[in-house]
């Protein structure tokens, strides 16, 4: 077990180059000078190449490739094009609000997925399966942000009941302001779980044991937790832990429309204005996170499936 | 392991509802932003027991945060937003653009090159230190050397410290609009013992002389500053300031109607109609100094013939783009100047909008079936859109207009470089001084990327440009703008189109609120009725 955890997190290291090494020269190679970018419309040449010296940037693309390679070892991720700031704590202070985030929204979709997965596996073909299937493809088609607004004109304007912007500071206001951006982020991974729940269930649903539960005389609530969650799970965990993955880099636009201070509206605000270091790492950052998201999976697995675990200690 | 995850989402559920449940009444008086959901009426009565109090804390929404807090490196709007309540500069601006005394209380041109500014001796930054020369100095040549800001600033050769409170500066050449430079933000003097002492602590830790000081910036969410008593210019009349940064216009919006804010800049142009009408808000609004005109590449055909820019120019209905596509905030254009800025000239020559002329220049100009051209534009949806309405009015005389939308860094590069043909482009006149737009948008030593993207090359022009540059004495400068305007009249590289407007969304308890041209809005006097 622990040699495999070292082997997986010694590939990380391709990934990261890997990483690096896309964005870097994406970027570099898109069209647009970062310097004018930063400067606007009105800057004089004398700035424009003040800045350009300033930032290193007259150096060929490589040879700034390397240079940031090196500085990424020493765990330095440089500093910002536009403020001028180190990048590390920038991308340190926005990471847990979107961790936040992630996590409220993973929870919405678990507590509403798994059960009604479960329910409309169990109900196959009834009215309640057809209905959370159209519920599920609703959820999955709803543009983010239409159901973000749509929330906020509702909870936010019409009955008051939370903030309809911005993070709420100590326990309670941050709960509340939670609940409106973690709804919409939710919904749409919510349907994904759902409809995992379901083909998981049904695939267990008639297997053998799950006769020989009942044959044994167990309550079917039991059977259900028990015998056929606990078989299904492994799927279901699978696209949790992709869905989870996703929500922390891909919540930009749950976080724009919320004022959210996370890292996917900065990535993408450091992406317009060509802030190579910012962009790269929160890239960085986020590879890891993503990394360790899925490893915590695959570990996952084994304690959910001892058949895996086996596995593991070859 | 199953049971630790019931009762943690259990639990979370229990305290979302409580948190739900508990807020209705509940407006805290430090007012804990973001939190106060209650209706504007309810919490008026509450919030305001001794009646006609003021509240402590100010509230408002910014579409962008800050990008950096050294008023050297920020140059950006959003970021001057805040910072110009942080810091102050050598001079100030009246209504009308003309300097006014600020950290400096007189000043007086010696000779054509040489300038004397005599500081007020009341003045102290936010750690206590006394404001003196040394601080003007040393502020002065950090702004000279940053490339953020170094534009404004770079006319200026030397600075030197005569006493503890008079500085002489010396510039380069000649040099008219020096004091509208000196008033704009990114030249805020701040602390040369505390920045050369800790730059990296000063740039998150801002120290000025202003009438409010830095408390917290929590990065992409909001900005905290209080009061400073000891302001040399009287205390503020509210305690606390918050900025919250809210990226979308219509959310800025509701967090105005909902009372979670008592200012919002920047309202959408298709929200305006909203907090004008509303009961409880309202839209304060003035002219901005921006710009937005069509610039013609004036090297090359068919844009270098004079008949045909005077023909796009009575070809383009300007009211109805500012009515249909601004709704309304902004005005028609007859010159690249905004009114508000010094140097403005009445003597604009006015195209109205008349098909039969235009038709008939564009034949005297050989055209008469027309051309076909590119017009690119960068990807921002107003500026599109503006540039369809456009293409549907030059057709109207025989021109067929592609447009072609390109992201910024290679519209910038496109105009740079010359390679356009027309562009729809905007231009702020940031020092609130004709020179500022006159210099970089004609002469010819600017052409492409410093802002004359007509690459118009013409003697004359480059004459009055540089005399009313050069004159110490407004009267002087205002004839050769008079003049030059005159003469671009018939030249037009140019099609202004609109002047924008600066708006902001304020609940009806705000007062004094005055609205800054250039929308760095200042609030010292303003106060909120509880």
């Amino acid at each position: 077990m622990y040699k495999y955890v070292l082997k997986r997190l010694l590939m990380m290291i391709p990934v990261l180059l890997g990483v690096t090494f896309l964005v870097y020269f994406i970027l570099a190679l898109s069209p647009g000078d970062p310097v004018r970018m930063i400067l606007g419309e009105q800057a004089s040449e004398e700035s424009v190449q003040m800045l350009r010296e300033e930032l290193g940037l007259n150096d060929p693309i490589p040879v700034r490739y390397v240079r940031y390679l090196g500085g990424l070892l020493q765990g330095d991720l440089g500093t910002s094009y536009k403020n001028q700031l180190p990048v590390a704590p920038q991308v340190l202070e926005r990471f847990p609000n979107t961790l936040i985030l992630a996590m409220s929204g993973m929870l919405v979709a678990l507590l509403v997925g798994t059960p009604l997965g479960i329910l409309s596996a169990k109900k196959q073909y009834t009215l309640l399966d057809n209905a959370t299937t159209v519920l599920g493809l609703v959820g999955v088609a709803m543009p983010t942000f239409w159901l973000g607004l749509l929330l906020v004109l509702l909870f936010s304007l019409h009955l008051g009941w939370f903030p309809s912007s911005g993070m709420g500071e100590g326990i309670g206001p941050l709960l509340k302001s939670l609940v409106l951006p973690a709804a919409t982020l939710g919904t749409s991974c919510t349907a994904s779980v759902m409809r995992m729940t379901r083909s998981s269930m049904l695939e267990v649903l008639r297997q053998d044991y799950i006769d020989t539960a009942r044959a044994k005389g167990l309550k079917e609530g039991y059977i259900t937790l028990h015998h056929m969650l606990k078989n299904a799970l492994v799927p279901i965990v699978t696209v949790a832990g992709l869905q989870f993955g996703m929500l922390l880099g891909g919540s930009a636009l749950t976080e724009t429309i919320f004022s959210w201070p996370g890292l996917g509206r900065f990535m993408v605000d450091s992406i317009k204005s060509k802030d190579m270091p910012m962009v790269l790492g929160s890239a960085v950052f986020l590879a890891v996170v993503y990394s360790v998201v899925n490893l915590l999976v695959d570990i996952l697995y084994a304690y959910i499936d001892p058949r895996i675990k086996s596995q593991y200690k070859k | 392991m199953k049971r630790v995850l019931a009762v943690a989402l259990s639990l979370f559920l229990m305290l979302a509802l409580a948190a739900c449940g508990g807020g209705s009444g509940s407006v805290a008086p430090e007012g804990d932003d973001g939190t106060s959901t209650a209706a504007p009426a309810g919490g008026a009565s509450e919030a305001a027991p001794a009646g006609g109090d003021e509240k402590d804390t100010l509230t408002w929404v910014q579409g962008a945060d800050v990008t950096s807090l050294d008023p050297h490196v920020g140059k950006e709007t959003p970021a001057v937003m805040v910072t110009c309540n942080i810091f102050d500069t050598l001079l100030g601006k009246d209504e009308n653009g003309h300097p006014t005394p600020c950290l400096a209380e007189s000043w007086e041109s010696v000779d054509e090159l040489t300038w004397t500014f005599k500081l007020r001796q009341d003045v102290t930054f936010h750690d206590g230190t006394p404001m003196t020369s040394a601080d003007v100095k040393f502020s002065l040549e950090r702004a000279i050397a940053s490339a953020f800001v170094s534009y404004v600033v770079d006319f200026i050769d030397t600075v030197t410290a005569d006493d503890e409170y008079t500085v002489t500066i010396k510039t380069k050449s000649p040099y008219g609009p020096i004091l509208a430079n000196l008033a704009v933000p990114f030249t805020a003097i701040v602390p040369k013992a505390a920045v050369e002492a800790d730059e990296d602590a000063f740039v998150v830790n801002p120290i000025g002389t202003g009438a409010f000081k830095f408390v917290e910036w929590k990065q992409g969410d909001s900005i905290k500053l209080e009061a400073n008593e000891n302001y040399w210019g009287g205390a503020p009349a509210t305690k606390n300031l918050v900025m919250r940064v809210v990226p979308e216009a219509a959310q800025r919006l509701i967090a105005l109607e909902n009372g979670e804010t008592d200012l919002a800049y920047e309202i959408g142009p298709n929200d305006l109609s909203k907090v004008r009408d509303h009961a409880n808000l309202e839209l304060l609004e003035a002219p901005s100094l921006s710009v937005f005109y069509l610039t013609l590449n004036t090297q090359n055909a068919p844009f270098d013939n004079v008949k045909v820019r005077q023909a796009i120019r009575y070809a383009i209905d300007k009211p109805l783009i500012v009515d249909s596509m601004l709704y309304g905030s902004g005005e028609p254009a007859d010159a690249t100047i905004p009114p508000a800025a010094f140097g403005y000239s009445a003597r604009s020559k006015v195209y109205d909008y008349n098909l039969e002329l235009a038709k008939e220049l564009m034949e005297e100009a050989g055209y008469a079936d027309g051309f076909t051209c590119e017009l690119s534009v960068n990807d921002n949806p107003t500026r599109v859109e503006i540039c369809q309405v456009v293409q549907s009015q030059l057709k109207e005389i025989g021109i067929n207009v592609e447009i072609q939308v390109l992201e910024f860094g290679s519209w910038i590069d496109q105009l740079g470089t010359g390679e356009h043909e027309m562009s729809f482009t905007g231009w702020t006149c940031s020092t609130a001084d004709a020179d500022y737009s006159y210099y970089s948008l004609f002469h010819s030593s600017q052409t492409g990327y410093p802002g004359n993207d007509a690459f118009l090359m013409d003697p004359k022009v480059d004459e009055l440009v540089e005399k009313g540059r050069e004159s110490a004495n407004g009267d002087e400068r205002q004839a050769a703008y008079d003049e030059l305007e005159e003469y671009l009249g018939d030249l037009t590289p140019y099609t202004p189109i609109y002047y924008s407007n600066v708006n902001v969304g304020a609940s009806s308890k705000v007062q004094n609120f005055v609205v800054d041209v250039n929308g760095y809005h200042r609030l010292h006097g303003v106060s909120v009725a509880g």
